[in-house]
């Protein structure tokens, strides 16, 4: 039987089908699809994370809380709920720094210029209000005291996963075709604000005042706060570049280096807690089996260290923590070792938790699972016109 | 058909249906296909009647006392005795009831395609969808057929019929949309986005229930019944043969019943992905070959409400062969 495989996310259906269109022979266009989207399919997770499992017991930092209560609270740009379990949070990267002060120096030729060198292109820019079947949507449910929120929170980091061709010199003239092209699709589906191509060239797409539709199925916390559906409160930030790339460097010295200039500018602009700084592997959930990491960009390779942040890998997936998702042998496989403390963090706060209230942890989860299907119902309700990704 | 035998060892797709089983290998010009029915006879054995079948070429296989002709000739043989042809398969698996099943099989699969020409040759062969509550019927199906395979020579791997359809036919869609095979036993439905199966299910209700319930209302036997159905009905109406009209009636009925399983399922289910537009829907296999299946079905679909848009139905540009070259198609796609 043919293994049964989840498909695609819509941007990336989108790129693969856009690349399929080029051939026309059946078989290698088959062969070219199931290559692009094949997944083994998830697996329950459990003996992974005991063979990884951390030999020296962290310390949580969290007081067990009971169950979470949530103020939902939102407003035309966000949901977002009281978080009860707060993370315990230390950078692990001692360079991690603040970006200071950073201000736009000047415009023109199609580029805005900053105080710390960054330079963004704007010829794919998105005009404000150019998508007049785009709003934002208000979610009541729960809230006791809704917040409107005048700027975003976070920033969620993608790859594009799209076509890649060698570094090399000799493949200049493609590596800027391919570049461009990408641009231009990720403007067609308004799937993030900015995108950072291969020679390090940062292009701004949706404009930060505006949603794009990057993480709809998603979960993020800080200490007072949990996010859901990210389009909302997050900016998406994405590399040219594939989560399995073929011997190829994941991202250029040029692409760390502007990221990192656009990561601080964004940072500096809108105060952004070293905390909400994470990659979409990280926040992805899939709400029909309650796992995360739907999807899972940069696996676990994503360069915080150079972008002058800290180690974010190591964080509790607050998915877990207030929501009761799981993980599996597939996300670990795609992660990597680096998310294996975080995920440890999460399940001894889910035991600590239960303990304190007098139940299991299974039946803490249901609980948690429970109430996470409330919210997104509502949710559902009031995006039913947003792609969800 | 063409008679070439194959020269070297590339990959071969095979249908295995309940009614027939197709073969396709890729030829100098695109595919080459074969067919024979997946049934046969019991005749007496007697030395002369071993003759002359093996002067005339027709396939066979002495067991015991007993000559087993099979595959196409087998309902010329029926036909001509007055008997039901006896069929390895049953709605879709494996007849469980039939001693001769495996070994008839074997024969009619050597007959279309030989032995590998090389060990681990790919075969790639089609497979139903399990209907529901019956998924152990398809488990030692395939097991079955896996062991055929093996004996022949050949590294066989299965794939679920209306995925072969899709494979077959929706390569201008990037092989996203529902591909459905009506064939003898089984209606096998398959959703795929991007060659990724999706969702697939299968009803009992097919070109069997048609020809037997006719059979059982106007007294004929069924292999009648098939071959009036493939020579001359049209599912139009208006037509003053008995035959003929009981056959609509159950086509009818077939076609409501496929299109009240897609409305269920695909209402049901949650894990459809988002597919942002209209999917196509092609319709495959024996049982649509009659004139007007397409613009009935697509009249009860529309009655339906669908959760799922659908952009264009249509037939598949050979419905008896696609399964098979799907199954060609997607072991090519696997060298």
């Amino acid at each position: 039987m043919e293994t049964p495989i989840k498909p695609p996310s819509v941007i990336k259906a989108k790129i693969v089908e856009q690349r399929a269109e080029f051939i026309s022979d059946p078989v290698a266009k088959l062969r070219f699809i199931r290559r692009e989207t094949a997944r083994v399919e998830s697996t329950r997770w459990g003996k992974f994370l005991d063979a990884h499992k951390p030999k020296v017991t962290m310390s949580l930092g969290v007081a067990a809380a009971g169950l979470v209560i949530f103020a939902i609270a939102s407003s035309q740009r966000s949901v977002k709920a009281r978080s009860l379990p707060a993370v315990a949070y230390s950078t692990g990267n001692p360079s991690a720094h603040e970006p200071g002060s950073i201000w736009m120096v000047d415009i023109r030729d199609g580029q805005e210029i900053y105080s710390n060198s960054l330079r963004i292109e704007t010829r794919f820019t998105i005009p404000l209000g150019e998508e007049p079947t785009w709003k934002y949507n208000r979610y009541t449910k729960g809230s006791k005291t809704p917040v409107e929120m005048k700027d975003p929170v976070g920033i969620v980091f993608h790859t594009t996963e799209g076509l890649m061709a060698p570094f090399e010199k000799e493949q200049n003239g493609r590596l800027k075709f391919i570049g461009e092209s990408q641009v231009r699709l990720v403007r067609s589906i308004r799937a993030y604000h900015y995108v950072v191509d291969r020679f390090g060239q940062v292009w701004r797409v949706v404009q930060e005042s505006e949603p794009a539709f990057h993480s709809g199925n998603s979960i993020w916390a800080d200490k007072d706060w949990v996010y859901m559906n990210l389009n909302h409160s997050f900016l998406a930030v994405s590399f040219e570049a594939r989560t399995q790339g073929e011997g190829e460097a994941f991202v250029t010295e040029a692409q760390k280096l502007s990221g990192k200039l656009l990561t601080d500018m964004l940072r500096a602009k809108y105060h952004i807690p070293f905390g909400n700084l994470v990659t979409h592997g990280q926040v992805s959930v899939n709400p029909d089996n309650y796992g995360i990491g739907y999807h899972t960009d940069f696996g676990g390779e994503f360069p915080f260290t150079e972008l002058g942040l800290p180690d974010n890998y190591q964080l509790p997936p607050p998915s877990m923590t207030m929501f009761g998702f799981n993980y599996d042998e597939t996300y670990l496989a795609a992660m990597g070792d680096r998310v294996v403390p975080g995920l440890a963090k999460a399940e001894d706060m889910l035991n600590s938790q239960a303990k304190a209230q007098g139940i299991t942890p299974a039946l803490l989860t249901r609980r948690l699972r429970a109430q996470y299907r409330q919210i997104f119902q509502n949710l559902k309700k009031d995006n039913k016109n947003e792609v969800s990704n | 058909m063409a008679k070439a035998e194959p020269t070297f060892a590339h990959p071969v797709g095979l249908d295995i249906g309940t009614s027939r089983i197709v073969s396709a290998m890729p030829a100098e010009s695109g595919y080459e296909y074969r067919s024979q029915l997946n049934s046969f006879v019991t005749l007496p054995n007697s030395k002369m009647r071993e003759a002359v079948l093996r002067r005339e070429n027709i396939p066979h296989t002495i067991v015991g006392s007993d000559i087993l002709v099979h595959g196409n000739e087998s309902e010329r043989f029926a036909d001509l005795l007055q008997m039901e042809t006896r069929r390895p398969m049953s709605r879709g698996f494996i007849n469980p009831s039939e001693p001769e099943s495996l070994s008839v099989m074997k024969q009619i699969i050597l007959s279309l395609i030989g032995p590998a020409k090389q060990p681990g040759q790919k075969a790639c062969f089609s497979v139903p969808a399990a209907p529901i509550g019956a998924s152990e019927n398809l488990t030692y199906h395939e097991a079955t057929l896996n062991q055929i395979f093996g004996e022949l020579g050949y590294a066989p791997k299965s794939i679920n019929e209306g995925l072969a359809v899709v494979f077959g036919e929706l390569e201008s869609s990037n092989y996203t949309g529902i591909g459905i095979s009506i064939g003898g036993g089984l209606c096998n439905v398959c959703l795929s986005y991007l060659a990724v199966p999706v969702t697939s299910y299968s009803i009992t209700k097919a070109g069997d229930f048609v020809d037997s319930s006719t059979a059982s209302v106007t007294g004929e036997l069924a292999n009648r019944i098939r071959l009036a159905k493939e020579e001359s009905f049209v599912l139009t109406g208006g037509s003053t043969d008995k035959v003929h009209q009981v056959l609509g009636v159950y086509y009818d009925d077939l076609i409501k019943s496929l299109v009240a399983s897609l409305k269920q399922h695909f209402g049901d289910s949650r894990s459809l992905p988002k597919l942002g537009r209209a999917v196509p829907l092609v319709l495959s296999g024996g049982s649509v070959m009659p004139r007007g299946f397409r613009e009935k079905f697509e009249t009860e679909l529309k009655t339906a409400d669908l959760p799922l848009p659908i952009s264009e139905i249509r037939l598949a540009d050979n419905p008896l062969l696609t399964t098979a070259k799907g199954a060609l198609i997607a072991a090519l796609s696997e060298m």
